[in-house]
C-alpha cells in the first residue's frame, strides 16, 4: 500500500485536528481555513481574581508520559497544564518541561508541593522549576489539603509569599480531594484572601454542598479549577458510541463558577475527545438524560470488592474476584488484564460453577444484581 | 451448623489455603510482611492498611489511575515514626512481574543513586524504590534526611528479605537486550505506547546508533495477524491525518504528525519502530536487531 499526499506540516496538522468532536482516532483531513474557524469558537474564562484567561479545558498531566501528547493538546487550544512535584516521582514535571519547549509563553503552568518545613517546601519548588525547565510557574498549589488548619498553614503562606517576591510564582492555590467543603470554606473565610485558586474534585455525582461551596468561593473571586470530572467513571460497551465522558465534562463546565476543568488524558484519542468540548461545551437535554442514565449505570455496577458476597454463594464462586475482572474489563477498559485475571481464578471458585442454581441466592450488601454480573462475566470471558 | 454455613466455612478455608500457595495469581498478600520496627526508637504507627483497586483512591488519590493498566491488585501500607520523623512503606501488588517492572519504570529517577534492594533499587534522601516479583515497593521519609536514613534502609532491607521472589528483571526484557540500548531508559507501557491507542501495550527505550540516541518502541502481539493489524491501524491513522507515508511488505516509513520521521517494521508477531529520526536509514539500523531478538523472545513466550 502506498500513499503520498505531498508536503506535511506537523503544526498545521495538529491545528487542523482541532475541528470535530470525534472521540477516537478519526482525525480530520486538512482543510484550508479550518483551524482559524476553530480558534474563533474557543471559550475562555478568567480564573478568579487572577488575570489569566484560560481555555475551559486544561490538561491534567499525571497520566501523560509523552511530550508530544501535551503539544497536541496545546495546538488544540489548551493553555493550562496542571502537574505536581509528586507525580511519578517528578517525572511528570520533566515531561511537561519538555512539552513546554516553544510553548511556555502560550501556556499557563500550575504545579504543586506538599506541606512541610520551609526548607523542604522551598527545596521541592526549586526542583519543580528545574524539571519544568522554567524560571517561574503561574500557579503554585499546596497539595491535597484536608482541613482548615492545613489550608491556613502559616509556613506554606510564608514560602509562597517569598516565592512571589522572588518572581518565581504568580498566584497561589490549594488542592483538595477530601473534606473539600471545610478546605474551601477556609479559603473563603480567609481575611487575607491569600489563595487565588482552588483545584477541587467536582463532577456530576458530587453532592450539592460541593456546588454550593464552589459558588461561594467564586463569589469571593477564587478561581475554580475542576478535577476528577469523570468521577473515575466506567465506560461500558453500551456507552461507547455516545461518549458520556464528554457529557460529564460538559456538565462541570455548565457551572459558570468553574473557570476550567483539567481532565487527565491517556493518549491522543482522549486529547481529541476532551478538547472537542472546548468548542461545543453546551450540555444538551439529551446529554443530561444520558448522564442521568450513566450515573445509574455506574452505581449499579459499582462493586466495592468488600467480599461479603463470597460466603453467600453455595457453589463457592469467588464473586469478589469475578467482579474484579469485570471492573478491569468495564472500568479500566482492559480486556487483556481482565481475561488474564479471570484465568487465574482456581476452578473450585470459578464462575463456571454458577450454572447449577435455578435461583441465585448470593447477596450483595449494596444490592448489586450478582446473578446478572456473573452472567456478564461468562459472556465476556468464556 | 447448617449445610450452607458448613460449605462456606470449608470454602473459606480452601480459599485461605489457596491464597498461601498461589504466589503469582494475585494472592500474595501473605508474603507482604512489614517489619515491626526500623531500629532504635522507630516503631509502627498503627496497623498496616490495605487498599483494593476500588479504595486505592482514598490513599494515593488520582495517582491511582496510573496503576490500573498495570493490574493493581492491592496496595499495603505501613507507617513508622520515631516521634519526630516518619517513614511510610508502600507495597503495590501488581498484575505480573512485568507489570511491577512497568509501574516501577514510571518512577525511575535519573538523579537517584543505585541501591541494593530488589531489582533496580534506587535511593535518594527521602525515598527508596525497587520492584521484586509482582511487587513494587516505595518507601518514603518525611522529616530530616539524616534522622531518617537508617530507618529508610532498614525498612527496605527487611521488606526485600520478606518478599520471597528473585531480584531480577522480567524475562520479557530479554527482547531489548541489544547493544546500544540504555537499560535505564526501558519502560513498559501498559496502555497507548507513545500516546497512540492502537499501540496498546509495549516497550519504549533509547538506543545509541551511530553515536546518536534513537527512541525505539516494541509492540508485541499475540499473533502475526494481530501485529499486522497494529501496523495497518497505524497506517490508517496516518492516512486519515493526511501524513506522508509508505507502507510496503510490513515496513512503514512516514512523517508522523507527532514524531516526525519514523520507521516501523513487523517481525513475526512483534512490531518495532523508531521515532523522531534524523533519517530513515538510522531507523532501519535501530530497529532490525531489536526486531530479530524480540521476535524470538515473544514467539517463545507464545
Amino acid at each position: 500500500m502506498k500513499h503520498r499526499d505531498g508536503k506535511f506540516d506537523r503544526r498545521a496538522f495538529l491545528k487542523i485536528t482541532t475541528v470535530g468532536g470525534a472521540a477516537a482516532m478519526t482525525l480530520a483531513i486538512p482543510r484550508k481555513g479550518m483551524a482559524e474557524d476553530a480558534a474563533k469558537s474557543l471559550e475562555f474564562r478568567t480564573l478568579g481574581r487572577t488575570e489569566m484567561k484560560v481555555a475551559i479545558v486544561g490538561i491534567g498531566a499525571l497520566k501523560i508520559t509523552e511530550p508530544a501528547i501535551f503539544q497536541a493538546a496545546f495546538e488544540r487550544g489548551v493553555n493550562y497544564v496542571d502537574t505536581a512535584r509528586g507525580y511519578l516521582n517528578g517525572n511528570s514535571e520533566k515531561v511537561v518541561g519538555q512539552a513546554l519547549k516553544g510553548y511556555r509563553d502560550k501556556v499557563y503552568v500550575a504545579t504543586k508541593f506538599k506541606l512541610g518545613t520551609k526548607e523542604h517546601m522551598l527545596g521541592q519548588f526549586e526542583e519543580s522549576l528545574r524539571c519544568l525547565e522554567t524560571d517561574y510557574v503561574d500557579v503554585i498549589q499546596v497539595h491535597n489539603l484536608k482541613s482548615k488548619g492545613e489550608a491556613m498553614d502559616p509556613v506554606a503562606k510564608e514560602v509562597i509569599t517569598q516565592l512571589k517576591k522572588e518572581g518565581k510564582v504568580r498566584y497561589a492555590g490549594v488542592t483538595t480531594h477530601s473534606n473539600e467543603v471545610e478546605v474551601a470554606q477556609a479559603l473563603i473565610d480567609d481575611p487575607d484572601n491569600f489563595y487565588d485558586v482552588l483545584l477541587i474534585k467536582y463532577n456530576f455525582q458530587s453532592p450539592p454542598e460541593i456546588k454550593q461551596v464552589i459558588q461561594k468561593a467564586a463569589e469571593k473571586n477564587i478561581g475554580i479549577v475542576a478535577m476528577k470530572t469523570q468521577n473515575g467513571g466506567y465506560q461500558g460497551k453500551e456507552w461507547a458510541d455516545v461518549s458520556p465522558h464528554q457529557a460529564a465534562l460538559k456538565w462541570v463546565l455548565q457551572d459558570k463558577n468553574v473557570a476550567l476543568a483539567v481532565p487527565g488524558m491517556n493518549d491522543l484519542a482522549e486529547v481529541m475527545e476532551d478538547t472537542a468540548v472546548m468548542r461545543a461545551p453546551l450540555l444538551t437535554s439529551e446529554e443530561k438524560r444520558l448522564l442521568e442514565r450513566y450515573g445509574a449505570y455506574l452505581e449499579a455496577r459499582s462493586c466495592r470488592l468488600c467480599g461479603e458476597c463470597n460466603s453467600t454463594c453455595p457453589n463457592g464462586v469467588d464473586i469478589q474476584e469475578v467482579n474484579r475482572c469485570l471492573m478491569y474489563a468495564e472500568g479500566y477498559r482492559d480486556i487483556h488484564l481482565a481475561k488474564q485475571t479471570f484465568r487465574e481464578i482456581p476452578a473450585a471458585f470459578s464462575v463456571e460453577r454458577c450454572t447449577s442454581c435455578q435461583r441465585c441466592s448470593a447477596k450483595c450488601v449494596r444490592g448489586l444484581d450478582i446473578a446478572a454480573r456473573m452472567r456478564r462475566a461468562q459472556e465476556l470471558f468464556a | 451448623m447448617n449445610k450452607v454455613r458448613f460449605l462456606s466455612m470449608g470454602l473459606t478455608l480452601a480459599a485461605v489455603l489457596a491464597s498461601c500457595s498461589t504466589t503469582q495469581s494475585g494472592r500474595v498478600e501473605s508474603l507482604i510482611r512489614f517489619p515491626d520496627h526500623l531500629g532504635p526508637n522507630w516503631k509502627t504507627s498503627g496497623k498496616s492498611a490495605t487498599y483494593t483497586p476500588e479504595t486505592i483512591f482514598e490513599y494515593i488519590d488520582g495517582e491511582a489511575e496510573i496503576y490500573f493498566p498495570y493490574g493493581l491488585k492491592r496496595a499495603s501500607s505501613q507507617t513508622y515514626s520515631d516521634g519526630k520523623n516518619v517513614v511510610v512503606a508502600d507495597v503495590y501488588e501488581m498484575g505480573s512481574f512485568l507489570d511491577a517492572f512497568g509501574i516501577f519504570s514510571n518512577y525511575r529517577s535519573s538523579t537517584a543513586r543505585p541501591y541494593q534492594a530488589g531489582a533496580e533499587g534506587f535511593a535518594d534522601d527521602y525515598q527508596i524504590m525497587f520492584y521484586k516479583g509482582p511487587c513494587f515497593v516505595r518507601i518514603t521519609a518525611v522529616g530530616t534526611p539524616n534522622d531518617c536514613a537508617e530507618a529508610l534502609q532498614s525498612c527496605a532491607q527487611q521488606i526485600d528479605q520478606n518478599l520471597k521472589f528473585e531480584s531480577k528483571a522480567p524475562s520479557e526484557l530479554d527482547a531489548l537486550a541489544v547493544e546500544g540500548i540504555n537499560p535505564q531508559s526501558i519502560r513498559y507501557v501498559a496502555r497507548s505506547v507513545i500516546g497512540y491507542p492502537f499501540f496498546n501495550r509495549g516497550f519504549a527505550a533509547e538506543r545509541m546508533v551511530n553515536n546518536g540516541s534513537v527512541r525505539v518502541v516494541v509492540i508485541p502481539q499475540p499473533s502475526e495477524e494481530n501485529a499486522e493489524a497494529v501496523l495497518r491501524a497505524y497506517a490508517d491513522f496516518l492516512k486519515k491525518a493526511g501524513a506522508s507515508f509508505e507502507y510496503v511488505s510490513d515496513k512503514l516509513t512516514a512523517i508522523d504528525p507527532m514524531y516526525k520521521s519514523v520507521y516501523f517494521e513487523r517481525f513475526s508477531n512483534v512490531v518495532v519502530g523508531a521515532i523522531n529520526l534524523s533519517d530513515k536509514e538510522l531507523g532501519v539500523l535501530a530497529v532490525k536487531p531489536i526486531g530479530q531478538r524480540a521476535a524470538q523472545v515473544f514467539e517463545k513466550a507464545g
